[in-house]
C-alpha cells in the first residue's frame, strides 16, 4: 500500500506548477494584511477556512487523474485489492494535509510577531482545528471522488440541513440548552472530533462499497 | 550458416530448412561437432514461428543429421555413412519420381526412361 | 512445461454483445495472437482474464492459480500495454521508474533505464512532451521491467511506425526466448503477427473460430486464382472459402501441398493472416 500512497503523492506534486504556489503565497500574504488590522479574523480566516480548503482539494485532483488520464485503470491492473486502493488514497489525501502545516505553522509565527497576544497554546489548538475542518472536509471530497457522479455542494447542503436538524431534535428530547453547551469549549471539540470521526469512517465505508461496485460492470 | 526461405516456395517452410541443413553437413560445410543455433535463436533470426524451428529441428535429429545434449545445446551428429546415404538416396528417389511421372502422363515408355538413366550414369566413366 | 494462460467455457453477457464459451491455452514460452474485427471480444477477453470485469461463466488460470481469488499475487507478474492506456501525464519518465519500485516485488531499474537508453527515451521529460510512438515505448518498458511472466498487450503497437514497431516486436520475442513467459497479444496489425506469432486466436462474433499454430496455418492455407472451369473442378473440402471476384474466382485451399501435389504446376500464393481473416468474414463458405 506504501506504493500506492507514493504514487498519488507523487503524482499530486507534479501537477503543481507555479501558479499553484503564487496562489498560496498570495493568500498567505493577504491573509496576513487583514491580521494586521483585525488580527483575530485574519488568523481564524485563514486557519479555519483557507486551509481546510486547500488541504482538501487533493482527493479532487486525484480524480480527475483517474478519470481523464487512466488512471482508473493503471491502477486496477496493479496487484492491490480494493481495500488497499482506498485506503492508500485515504492516507495520502491526509498527508497533503499534514503537509499544509507548512503554511499554517508559519503563518501563526509571523502572526505573533505582527499582531501578539495570543499564547502558543492557542495558536495549536487553532491549528488543529483548523486540521479537524480539513479532514472532515477532505473526507466529504474522497467520497465524492468515489461515487462519481455526486455534486459536491449539494451534499454539504443536504448535510448542513440534516445536521441541523438532528442537534435541533436532540436538544429537544434531551432539553438540552443549546447556548450553554456552545459556550464550553471541550463540548465543541468532541463534537467537532468526533462529527468528522464519523465522517472518515462513513466516507471510508462508502468509498469502498463503491469502489468495489464499479468493478463489476 | 545460410538458410533462405521463400515464402511462395512449394515445400513448408520447416523442409526447406531441413533440406538446407542437410545439404549444408552432407557437402561438409557443417561438420560433425559444430554448434547449432537454439530453436528459438533460429526461430527469431529467420522470422519464423518458434514451432517451425522445432518442426525442423525435430525431423533432422529423427532423421539423424543432429542431436541434442542435455545442458549443453544442439550439435551436428556425428558423420554417419548410413543416414548420409538414406539422404542421399531420397533424395534420388524425389528426382526419379518427377521423370517416372512426367514420363507416364506423357505416355513415354519405361524402356526409354531407363535407357536414358543408365546413359546419364554412364556419362563420366 | 506449464500453461501460463488457460481459458475455459468463458462466458460474459453484455446487453448487446456476449462472449460464449471462449476456451483457449497460452503455453510457456509461445506468443498468441487474437484477431477479429472490432468488437468481437478480443478487448472482452482480455478484461475477463485480467479481472476487470467479472464473468458469468467459465473459469480462467493464471499460471495454474485462479485469475480472480490469487488476484494480487498474479497481478505483479502480469504486465500489461494497452492501446491508449499511459502513465500519468505530469510526471517525469524518471518518475515512472521510481513509483514502479516500491510498487512491484521484482522491478529492475537498470532494465528500465537500459530500456529507456534502447529507446531513446529522455529521462527527464514529462510524460506529456512525449509524442504517442514514445509514450508506447515508455508503456512497453515499464511492462518489462518489472520481470513479468506473462505479457497482455491490447492493441498495444497501433500509432508505432513500423520502424519503432519492428524493433518492439524483437523485443517480444527476446521476452519468450527463456522458454517461461509468454505473450497474449490483439491487434489489427495481423502483419505484426505474421512475424512473430506462434498461435493465432480468431474471435468472431464473441466466439473463437479457431485457435491454431501458424506453423499449421501456414502449411495449410494458400490463395489461389483460377478461372470459373478450374473452380468448377476443385472439391469443396479443397478450401475453406472461396471470394468470386470481377474476373476470377479467389479461393482459399486448406490442403494446399496436396492440392499442388495433385494439380501441379498451380501458382499458390502464401496465405497471411489478413488474407484469412478476409476470406473467413468475407468469402463464401463451402
Amino acid at each position: 500500500m506504501k506504493g500506492l500512497i507514493f504514487r498519488d503523492l507523487l503524482i499530486y506534486f507534479r501537477r503543481m506548477n507555479k501558479s499553484s504556489y503564487i496562489t498560496e503565497a498570495v493568500m498567505f500574504i493577504f491573509f496576513l494584511g487583514i491580521s494586521a488590522r483585525t488580527p483575530a479574523i485574519g488568523l481564524s480566516a485563514y486557519i479555519l477556512l483557507c486551509m481546510p480548503l486547500q488541504m482538501s482539494a487533493m482527493p479532487m485532483a486525484m480524480k480527475d487523474m483517474d478519470s481523464n488520464y487512466s488512471g482508473a485503470i493503471l491502477t486496477r491492473l496493479m496487484p492491490f485489492s480494493s481495500g488497499e486502493v482506498v485506503g492508500a488514497r485515504f492516507l495520502a489525501a491526509f498527508c497533503v494535509q499534514g503537509i499544509y502545516l507548512v503554511y499554517m505553522v508559519p503563518f501563526c509565527i509571523i502572526h505573533s510577531f505582527i499582531a501578539g497576544g495570543q499564547g502558543v497554546l492557542d495558536y495549536l489548538l487553532l491549528i488543529l482545528a483548523g486540521l479537524i475542518i480539513g479532514a472532515f472536509l477532505t473526507s466529504m471530497n474522497l467520497l465524492a471522488g468515489f461515487l462519481g457522479n455526486i455534486n459536491v455542494s449539494s451534499m454539504v447542503y443536504v448535510l448542513m440541513v440534516v445536521a441541523v436538524a438532528v442537534i435541533y431534535i436532540v436538544s429537544v428530547a434531551l432539553k438540552i440548552n443549546m447556548a450553554d453547551l456552545v459556550a464550553r469549549p471541550s463540548v465543541l471539540w468532541i463534537c467537532g472530533a468526533g462529527a468528522a470521526g464519523a465522517m472518515i469512517f462513513v466516507s471510508y465505508k462508502v468509498s469502498l462499497m463503491a469502489y468495489r461496485r464499479t468493478f463489476f460492470r | 550458416m545460410e538458410i533462405i526461405l521463400s515464402s511462395n516456395s512449394q515445400k513448408p517452410i520447416y523442409e526447406q530448412i531441413t533440406s538446407q541443413i542437410k545439404g549444408m553437413i552432407m557437402r561438409g560445410e557443417l561438420k560433425s561437432g559444430d554448434p547449432m543455433p537454439s530453436m528459438r535463436g533460429l526461430a527469431k533470426d529467420l522470422h519464423i514461428s518458434v514451432i517451425t524451428a522445432q518442426h525442423a529441428y525435430e525431423d533432422l535429429q529423427r532423421d539423424g543429421f543432429i542431436t541434442t545434449v542435455a545442458g549443453k545445446g544442439t550439435f551436428v551428429a556425428a558423420r554417419n555413412k548410413d543416414f548420409i546415404r538414406e539422404e542421399q538416396l531420397r533424395i534420388a528417389q524425389e528426382k526419379l519420381y518427377e521423370a517416372a511421372r512426367i514420363g507416364r502422363e506423357n505416355h513415354i515408355e519405361l524402356d526409354r526412361l531407363v535407357g536414358i538413366l543408365t546413359m546419364f550414369y554412364e556419362e563420366d566413366e | 512445461m506449464m500453461d501460463v494462460l488457460n481459458v475455459a467455457h468463458v462466458t460474459k453477457h453484455y446487453k448487446d454483445f456476449s462472449l460464449n464459451d471462449v476456451s483457449f491455452t497460452l503455453p510457456a514460452g509461445m506468443i498468441l495472437g487474437m484477431i477479429g474485427e472490432n468488437g468481437a471480444g478480443k478487448t472482452t477477453t482480455i478484461k475477463a482474464i485480467l479481472d476487470l470485469i467479472a464473468v458469468d461463466a467459465g473459469d480462467i488460470q493464471i499460471f495454474g492459480r485462479d485469475h480472480h481469488s490469487d488476484v494480487k499475487d498474479i497481478r505483479q507478474q502480469i504486465g500489461v500495454v494497452m492501446d491508449g492506456v499511459n502513465q500519468n501525464p505530469f510526471l517525469f519518465c524518471k518518475d515512472v521508474d521510481a513509483m514502479l519500485k516500491r510498487i512491484y516485488k521484482n522491478w529492475s531499474s537498470e532494465k528500465f533505464f537500459a530500456y529507456l537508453d534502447r529507446f531513446e527515451l529522455p529521462k527527464d521529460k514529462r510524460i506529456k512532451e512525449l509524442s504517442k510512438g514514445m509514450n508506447v515505448k515508455l508503456n512497453f518498458a515499464a511492462a518489462l521491467a518489472s520481470a513479468p511472466r506473462l505479457l497482455i498487450l491490447d492493441e498495444a503497437t497501433s500509432g508505432l511506425d513500423p520502424v519503432m514497431r519492428d524493433e518492439i516486436l524483437s523485443v517480444l520475442q527476446e521476452f519468450v526466448m527463456d522458454e517461461q513467459n509468454a505473450v497474449l497479444m490483439s491487434t489489427h496489425i495481423t502483419s505484426d503477427l505474421d512475424k512473430i506469432a506462434d498461435y493465432i486466436m480468431f474471435i468472431h462474433k464473441g466466439r473463437i473460430l479457431f485457435v491454431r499454430s501458424k506453423e499449421e496455418l501456414d502449411n495449410s492455407y494458400g490463395i489461389l486464382h483460377c478461372k470459373k472451369s478450374f473452380f468448377d473442378a476443385l472439391d469443396p473440402s479443397d478450401y475453406d472459402a472461396y471470394i468470386k471476384e470481377p474476373f476470377s474466382y479467389k479461393v482459399l485451399l486448406n490442403h494446399k501441398f496436396e492440392t499442388m501435389e495433385h494439380f501441379r504446376d498451380l501458382d499458390v500464393e502464401k496465405a497471411s493472416i489478413e488474407d484469412i481473416m478476409l476470406f473467413y468474414v468475407k468469402g463464401e463458405h463451402v
